[in-house]
């Protein structure tokens, strides 16, 4: 059984929904993000944070994942303000809803004062309904802006065990652990950090509040990386426990602090929720061994 | 129509600490608080809990569903204008399971006339649970759908693979049009070599 804590589902085909079914994966948390296209104006914004606890939510269920989402304005257009405010009024409208995880994803892009701006704002919605965050960390000059990311939330007082910062590597992971956060890891086909680095740092620091997820999204990406990665750290010798950790335990354990997500959701669901939201029921398919099942199609449509 | 009373079928499931936080929401609605009533309708599930309602005047219900619409017959409707601003704002934010209670509270709700163009657009929906929502044991398409509407749901519950057994009226509402509609329909799958649903053999067969 995996969690991947970081999937752009609306950017995935039904192909990627049942593959990742087929590997074990139960749950996912979709934050908030890019399109790729800038928005032009809120009501795209709302269309899609409507869509998030929506239609992708149903659809994802079709294939026996359950699916979670985080609500947030990301950093990229934080930077128009006009814009960046009127996303701002709209989120209270979306965070109490059922199956919204976090807040996120938010953080630095180019690290501007408009995005620092629009962070803190996010963070003090966060402590206002008790929701954690989830944090993207800037793919340009990463080692200063995750730092400077973490001050912004401590200036807050904000609690790091409520935040979960993503897109670690080797050279940000020491700090983001001592000073108490989740750290999150994103593993990116070719570039960035991939499977085998991946297991050289839970080599290195354990699996305490190590997350690993895919964050498949409209670019190159990979939908299977966590049950990949998992199956990789198998094959080095990582324990099992180590890999249960780290490709689901403890997303569940830092995003279930919202209590709106728990092993229950996919374990049992109530007889409401399977009626109306969630048919499948892929549990109890991979235990803890990774599984990943080749996808045979007919080569004619039937 | 009789409409039967919501809250009396809801009392009992709720707790001291549940009942409280419900009439607490329900007076700010009650004086025109809309930010209290979205905020109410989101906060439902986590402050009385998910269980069936297990009523049969409300079937299918939750008790978060129930507990959702009691809040929205406390907004006040002698601004038609601003009531029906509200419900559109509701809809348009709604996830699944509050999509859902929206639609199956539409008999319980005020301006008929206004809801029917409502829950034609609802029906448009790709997600089968709020499909049923509005054209499973539900009263308010027998009762407000013009032919055209009514035709349109019937035949989209069997192009859905949904059944039609629970569409309250189903005997009643049928018409010519719908008539040569299914029939149709039915020789549309046999020549596809495709099977004719059981659901609409017994509808054909009258
Ligand atoms: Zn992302």
């Amino acid at each position: 059984m995996y969690i991947d804590p970081h999937v752009h589902c609306v950017s995935r085909t039904t192909d990627d929904y049942e593959a990742i079914a087929a590997a074990g994966v139960v749950a996912v948390i979709e934050p908030a993000f890019w399109l790729g296209q800038p928005r032009t104006n809120s009501g795209s914004f709302k269309d899609y944070f409507s869509m998030l606890v929506g239609f992708e939510r149903f659809r994802a269920a079709q294939f026996g994942v359950r699916h979670y989402c985080c609500i947030g304005l990301n950093s990229k257009e934080a930077n128009k303000p006009e814009l960046a405010e009127e996303v701002l009024d709209l989120m209270p409208l979306y965070l109490a809803k059922e199956g919204v995880v976090a807040v996120g994803e938010i953080g630095f892009d180019d690290q501007s004062a408009a995005e620092e701006d629009a962070l803190r704002k996010q963070i003090e919605m966060a402590q206002e309904v008790d929701l954690p965050i989830m944090i993207h960390t800037p793919h340009r000059d990463k080692k200063r802006g995750t730092t400077r990311t973490m001050d912004v939330l401590e200036d807050h007082g904000f609690p790091p065990e409520k935040v979960v910062i993503d897109h670690n590597n080797e050279e940000t992971v020491r700090e983001v652990l001592d000073r108490g956060y989740w750290a999150a890891f994103t593993i990116y086909p070719h570039t960035k950090m991939g499977s085998a680095r991946m297991c050289a740092v839970v080599e290195q620091y354990g699996s305490e509040r190590i997350i690993i997820d895919s964050a498949a999204d409209w670019g190159v990406s990979d939908p299977l990386a966590v049950p990949k990665t998992a199956r990789l750290m198998k094959e080095r010798g990582i324990s099992d426990a180590a890999i249960t950790a780290t490709t689901y335990e403890n997303a569940l354990a830092a995003y279930g602090q919202s209590g709106q997500m728990s092993a229950d959701d996919w374990l049992n669901p109530l007889p409401i929720d399977q009626r109306t939201l969630f048919e499948g029921n892929s549990v109890l398919r991979g235990g803890q061994e990774p599984r990943i099942e080749k996808i045979t199609k007919p080569d004619v449509v039937e | 129509m009789t409409v039967p009373d919501l809250p009396a079928a809801l009392a009992p499931h709720l707790s001291a600490d549940a009942a409280a936080w419900l009439d607490a929401q329900q007076e700010k609605v009650a004086a025109g608080d809309e930010r209290a009533l979205f905020l109410g309708f989101g906060l439902a599930p986590r402050k009385v809990g998910k269980a069936e309602l297990n009523d049969a005047r409300f079937p299918g219900w939750s008790v978060d569903q129930a507990a959702r619409i009691v809040l929205l017959q406390a907004f006040p409707t002698e601004d038609e204008h601003r009531w029906l601003t509200a419900y559109d704002k509701l809809v348009d934010a709604a996830e699944v399971r509050e999509q859902i209670a929206l639609y199956r509270a539409l008999p319980l709700l005020p301006f008929p006339h206004e809801l029917a163009d409502r829950a034609a657009d609802g029906l448009r929906t790709n997600v089968k649970g709020v499909f049923e929502a509005i054209a499973h044991d539900n009263p308010f398409p027998q009762h407000h759908f013009n032919d055209a509407r009514w035709n349109q749901m019937v035949l989209k519950a069997l192009f859905i693979g949904s059944s039609v057994q629970p569409i309250v009226g189903l005997r009643e509402r049928m018409n010519r049009d719908l008539a040569v509609m299914l029939h149709g329909y039915a020789d549309e799958r046999r020549a596809a070599g495709r099977d004719v649903p059981a659901d609409l053999i017994d509808l054909l067969n009258g």
